[in-house]
């Protein structure tokens, strides 16, 4: 019989047989928690699609399974099958180590197996106690089929607004461009796409996801839970032994020897980047994230990390680092030599950055330096602040009064690249691989001032986000050989466009001077439907509004919000982040702490929904726009998971691409 | 502990009643400011002194901002309770107002106004740790700092509100911030201008969280050093002994002397309780 299933790198077969086959499983008193690949036949009983867990032919993951013996006993003997097959290798047994789990529960792993055969597999956990008796319970996973050609994307780029939901989009659009008797004078680059389509983006474990499995599905094709990425969950509390998936750097590094880049504008150990340079089941880490990032990179193939997050560079012995021991990893002896990646060290005192600049990395800190990196570089690390950068309008701010103080100069770097510079020079830097590249840039403060409900700040940094994304369009239209994907991890704060004011600046600023509240602010004020009208930002040169407090200026609301003071008026100011600058003098020189100290003086108080104190994200699906080979392969309503196999199959140059780019330009033709 | 909660919402609800307070003659304008407390400190039975970071809005000029501080008699009652959102109005007494237009982008160069410096102190702000802009490693301790290191210093900040701080032992930053280290260990989001503060009177015990701004002073030591929590230190603080109450409350409300004013009270108190 053909071996369909292996271990890839292959160890010491251990097929630990219960001698009792005497115990039937129904009568068996070992009890298995938790079967992953997580499916649906495990946790449910039932078969039947949707398929939870699946992976590319080849793709590599673990499979692990939760056992818990009888009262006295402990587990002595598990081994895997797939489809009745035994699969070989090297069964590890690990304490479960949560809370709740009974005496003797064990965590028993086969590293990095893969498989070939494209179709629903059925997967078998069967295990032995001391007294015997044996347990046997089953699972399944599916086999995407691929059929390679030659003609596939070479380079891969993989846009994320993070938090962008389709209103960031449409707000981002009407300050940019203006809409004029019903029509938007011109679209953002990412609407100038040709295809569109949706995308569900529920997480393992929730309806609303965060950031971590957001991305994570993106990277690799599979469900994970709430603050977990490249993972699927587990019974210990080590954060660096969960069950793992290949990523979509490693998988496109290991197979077809590309490179991996990833931009951002947060702290590149953000859930967003992590989630395509790491495994970990706490998103939190900061310190092994990006010590993985470092160790892992013959696996993932990274050459290009620019973003925000110098502090976990640098060794805890400097000022400024953020570098810790419970933030740090390790990993465990049997992933270490399933999957060929270092076993990581608690190791905070790391000069991670000299180590970068040691391997031929080089190394900018700011935006002058960036502009600087000559042609023909190869490698490029790029750290613009101590933890997430600052945001477009802060930037934009001081690059319109380089002589003025401003936000970016009170958080210590003053300097800061914008978004498309960063995206621009990465992908001349990764272009230097002949073989291709997967490059992830992520919008990633889109979210984080949606969260702080500060309307303008997220929509300056769609536009931002924009402007990178014409840059990489420009790209691929000069090497045709590339897909760009444009869409977010999820929508935060439900913001929408509500209206537009009915009153000047002038008047405004006199409303929320008058401390009457919704009477001032929101009476009168608050524009709906007709009222409205088409609200105009003049741009300037840098491509940014000139100033977003205008007469008749957008309104916007949250669905998702916590409790905030409103005044409408742009917020001199960005909430204050602790994780942020390094120079404060208190009193806060007015850098609100939460959304309930800023806009006090209207007393119009919005009562939040949430009881957080900021808003959070939402579960309504996400649009996504592709660019560039087949890209029309991306239309209709996805699951974010979906996404995963439709680039793959695009980077591998499946073959029946196009049959099903047809397929589905007929499906929607024949639509009523 | 409670008394002062309470007597803090009561202020608060005082100071942000929209009571339309004009600023003095420094910046004209029409318009209205709210304050944000910042701290409310109990001076003596009548007086509570408050730290503020005012908003201004004027019409035609928009918004600045500006630290504040100013002194309110409390409402005559030890009960007095007052909902965060509850918009009583009520004119402050006596409340003195100065303002500084605030740059559009920051306005970190604003001092707050603090009791007269005592003998020998030297002031240190946080925003004087580290060279700025930042360079293109680490943080680089200013020349300023290292000179103080051995000296007394008086600064003002925030104490971290901890869940397992450690006994005499507090965090004090420049930003309110509040870690949670039974979740997160130490991967917590402090800014790196981190003064770890000894308090000598509580050797044994963890210090009592205080919310709002403190004003500390000690003897000052720079240099990394490992902690017992597996924190590295940069900047350490010893604070001064605590001095003894006059019998005249009312003479403190212009805060003198040495120590950590506010902490140095609040542990009084608790410790009084005790006993």
């Amino acid at each position: 019989m053909k071996r369909m299933f292996t271990q890839v790198r292959q160890g010491l077969l251990v097929l630990a047989v219960g001698a009792a086959a005497a115990a039937s499983p129904a009568n068996a008193a070992p009890f298995v928690s938790r079967l992953t690949p997580p499916s649906a036949l495990f946790s449910f009983g039932d078969a039947s699609p949707p398929i939870i867990s699946r992976f590319l032919p080849g793709q590599r993951f673990d499979l692990q399974a939760t056992v818990s013996p009888d009262a006295g006993q402990t587990i002595v003997a598990a081994e895997f099958q797939v489809d009745g097959v035994t699969v070989p290798g090297s069964v590890s047994f690990t304490a479960a180590t949560v809370a709740g789990k009974p005496p003797g529960t064990v965590v028993v792993s086969l590293r990095a197996c893969a498989s070939s055969v494209a179709g629903l597999h059925t997967l078998t956990l069967n295990a032995t106690q001391s007294d015997s008796l044996t347990v046997s319970t089953n699972g399944n996973f599916e086999i995407q089929a691929i059929r390679p050609t030659i003609y596939g994307a070479k380079n891969v780029i993989i846009l994320i607004g993070d938090g962008m939901g389709i209103a960031q989009r449409t707000a981002a659009r009407i300050m940019l461009n203006g809409v004029g008797l019903g029509k938007a004078n011109a679209p953002l680059a990412m609407d100038s796409f040709p295809t569109h389509g949706t995308v569900r983006t529920h997480s393992l474990n929730s309806i609303v996801t965060d950031s971590s499995p957001g991305a994570s599905c993106y990277a690799t094709g599979n469900k994970a839970n709430n603050n977990q990425h490249g993972v699927f969950p587990d019974d210990t509390t080590d954060n660096g032994d969960n069950p793992r998936i290949e990523s979509i750097g490693e998988f496109l590094h290991r197979t077809q020897g590309r490179s991996l880049g990833i931009v951002t504008t947060t702290d590149v150990f953000d859930s967003t980047p992590a989630a395509f340079g790491s495994h970990t089941q706490a998103r939190a880490a900061g310190t092994g994230i990006i010590d993985e990032f470092f160790d892992e990179r013959s696996s993932s193939g990274l050459k290009v990390l620019l973003g925000g997050g110098r502090k976990w560079f640098l060794p805890n012995t400097t000022a400024g680092s953020g570098r810790t021991t419970t933030t740090d990893y390790v990993v465990p002896a049997d992933v270490s030599a399933a999957w060929g990646v270092p076993a990581g060290a608690l190791d905070p005192a790391r000069d991670l950055l000299s180590e970068f600049v040691a391997d031929g990395f080089t190394y900018v800190p700011d935006a002058t330096s960036l502009d600087a990196v000559p042609a023909g570089t190869q490698k490029l690390l790029g750290l613009f602040n101590l933890s997430n950068m600052n945001v477009a309008k802060d930037k934009i701010d001081k690059r319109r009064n380089p002589g003025t103080p401003g936000v970016v100069d009170d958080f210590g770097f003053p300097d800061q690249p914008m978004l498309d510079e960063m995206a621009g020079k990465a992908l001349e830097v990764l272009s230097q691989n002949p073989k291709g590249f997967v490059a992830l840039i992520e919008g990633g403060s889109i979210d984080k001032q949606a969260h702080l409900m500060d309307s303008e700040r997220w929509i300056i940094d769609t536009i931002e986000f924009d402007r990178a994304i014409a840059r990489c369009r420009q790209f691929a239209e000069c090497n045709p050989g590339t897909l760009v994907i444009v869409t977010a991890d999820h929508e935060c704060a439900g913001a929408n466009i509500i209206g537009a004011s009915r009153v000047t600046h002038a008047q405004l600023v006199a409303r929320a001077a008058s401390g009457v509240g919704a009477a001032q602010l929101r009476n009168g004020v608050v524009g709906t439907l007709d009222q409205a009208g088409f609200p105009y930002y003049p741009i300037d040169d840098d491509g940014y509004p000139t100033t977003t407090d205008i007469d008749g200026r957008m309104l916007i609301g949250y669905a998702c919000n916590a409790d905030r003071y409103e005044d409408w008026i742009t917020n001199l100011l960005p909430m204050q982040n602790a994780s942020h600058g390094i120079a404060t003098t208190p009193p806060l020189p007015g850098y609100p702490q939460n959304p309930l100290q800023r806009d006090t003086a209207g007393n119009f108080l919005i009562t939040g929904q949430i009881q957080d104190a900021i808003a959070t994200h939402t579960a309504s699906d996400i649009v996504l726009s592709a660019y560039g080979r087949h890209a029309a392969l991306f239309n209709g309503a996805m699951d974010n998971t979906d996404v995963f196999f439709r680039v793959m199959r695009v980077a591998l140059g499946d073959v029946t691409v196009t049959r099903d780019i047809l397929q589905n330009a007929l499906n929607s033709k024949a639509i009523p | 502990m409670k008394m002062l909660k309470n007597l803090t919402f009561a202020a608060l609800a005082a100071l942000c009643l929209n009571a339309p307070l004009r600023a003095d003659e420094q910046v004209p304008f029409k318009g209205h400011f709210n304050p944000i407390i910042l701290s409310a400190t109990p001076i003596d039975a009548t007086d509570v002194r408050f730290e503020l970071d005012v908003n201004v809005r004027a019409t035609h000029l928009g918004k600045a901002r500006g630290p504040n501080k100013a002194w309110k008699t409390r409402p005559n009652s030890s009960t007095a309770t007052a909902h965060e959102h509850d918009h009583r109005r009520e004119s402050v007494n006596s409340a003195k107002f100065t303002t500084t237009p605030a740059h559009a982008g920051g306005a970190s160069h604003l001092a707050a106004k603090l009791p007269p410096l005592p003998r020998d102190v030297t002031e240190i702000k946080f925003g004087d740790f580290f060279v700025r802009p930042v360079g293109t490693r680490g943080l680089e301790v200013t020349d300023q700092l290292r000179q103080l290191d051995g000296r007394r210093v008086r600064i003002l900040g925030y104490m971290v509100q901890q869940e397992e701080a450690p006994p005499g032992r507090l965090l004090l930053a420049p930003v309110p911030a509040q870690i949670h280290e039974h979740d997160n260990g130490l991967a917590d989001d402090l800014p790196p201008s981190l003064v770890f503060v000894s308090v000598p009177t509580l050797p044994d015990s963890p210090v009592p969280h205080v919310p709002g701004l403190m004003l500390l002073t000690g003897t000052l030591g720079v240099g990394g050093q490992a902690e017992k929590d597996g924190r590295i230190s940069l900047v350490r603080l010893t604070l001064d002994p605590p001095e003894r109450k006059t019998s005249n409350r009312k003479k403190l409300s212009v805060p003198t002397g040495k120590g950590a004013e506010r902490l140095m009270s609040n542990v009084s108190l608790k410790q009084d309780a005790r006993r």
